[in-house]
């Protein structure tokens, strides 16, 4: 799994069938000391309601997503948002 | 998911079983400002996206998940882009 | 996938089994940049049930997808030929036709 930062979020009306429940948020990788970004930014599925800015935990391997998005196996997604991480403590 | 746009196409008589129908399409991956990353690859497509479309597009296994009987694939577009919100 | 250039071929006797009367095939990876198809940075060793000769372009599969492929199920490879390519448009241009 990995960390990133919301940058926005993305609509398609056509889509594989098992992605019609799920919001596609782009995230962008980041690396979890720093906060610099860390690759290029990819989609992932989100369940929990992720907003830009948020720091979420992305997992990428589709058995998970399948579980997230209640999919059987023919989901393709490999992306999903397991998790919206706590900002720091003040 | 990456996002990216269909370029191109290949045709090829000659196939593996099971992928005689199958659509491949050429894809230049994008940033979400739109400009070309990575490497250009081939796709399948279930969504029908024509050329020049906005799309998205999962690789790896999962790839191969809509396909049933399964089928060597490893990149397939899994969504056509309507619009999208990003801010760097 | 990939565009890919087979350049050679590789000969093994003492293999797994699963590799047993498998023809392998080194393959050039190729990309389409500024609308010509030319050479990309990765050269590989892939199966090829489909007879593909020197010189050809191919359609290749790479990963845990390749074993996919119905005669590879027993076979623990990585990277398969899926299709020759007779044809290739980008952008509208005709980049390769096979002669």
């Amino acid at each position: 799994m990995f960390i990133a930062m919301v940058k926005g979020t993305v609509t398609a009306t056509r889509k594989h069938p098992s992605m019609a429940g799920a919001r596609l948020l782009i995230v962008q990788p980041i690396d979890p000391i720093s906060s610099q970004p860390s690759g290029f930014p990819q989609v992932a599925a989100d369940v929990l309601g992720a907003a830009a800015g948020m720091r979420v935990l992305v997992v990428s391997d589709g058995r998970g997503v399948q579980d997230m998005l209640k999919a059987d196996n023919r989901c393709p997604v490999r992306l999903g948002i397991m998790a919206l991480i706590d900002p720091p403590a003040v | 998911m990456y996002l990216g746009k269909v370029i191109g196409r290949i045709e090829a008589r000659v196939r593996l079983p099971g992928l005689e129908t199958q659509r491949i399409v050429l894809l230049q991956p994008l940033d979400f400002n739109q400009q070309p990353i990575r490497w250009t690859l081939l796709a399948a497509d279930v969504t029908g996206a024509a050329d020049e479309s906005l799309v998205l597009f999962e690789e790896g296994r999962e790839a191969a998940n809509p396909f049933d009987p399964p089928l060597p694939i490893d990149a397939c577009i899994v969504a056509i882009v309507d619009d999208y919100q990003y801010q760097a | 996938m990939i565009i890919a250039k087979i350049v050679g071929t590789v000969v093994a006797t003492v293999k797994d089994a699963g590799f047993e009367g498998k023809k392998l095939v080194l393959a050039q990876a190729h990309v389409i940049k500024d609308g010509q198809l030319v050479p990309g940075q990765t050269m590989l060793v892939a199966n090829d049930d489909l007879g593909a000769g020197q010189g050809e372009f191919v359609v290749l599969t790479q990963g845990s997808s390749a074993r996919m492929a119905p005669s590879m199920k027993n076979t623990s490879t990585d990277a398969v030929v899926i299709a020759l390519i007779d044809r290739i448009d980008a952008s509208g241009q005709l980049v390769f036709k096979r002669s």
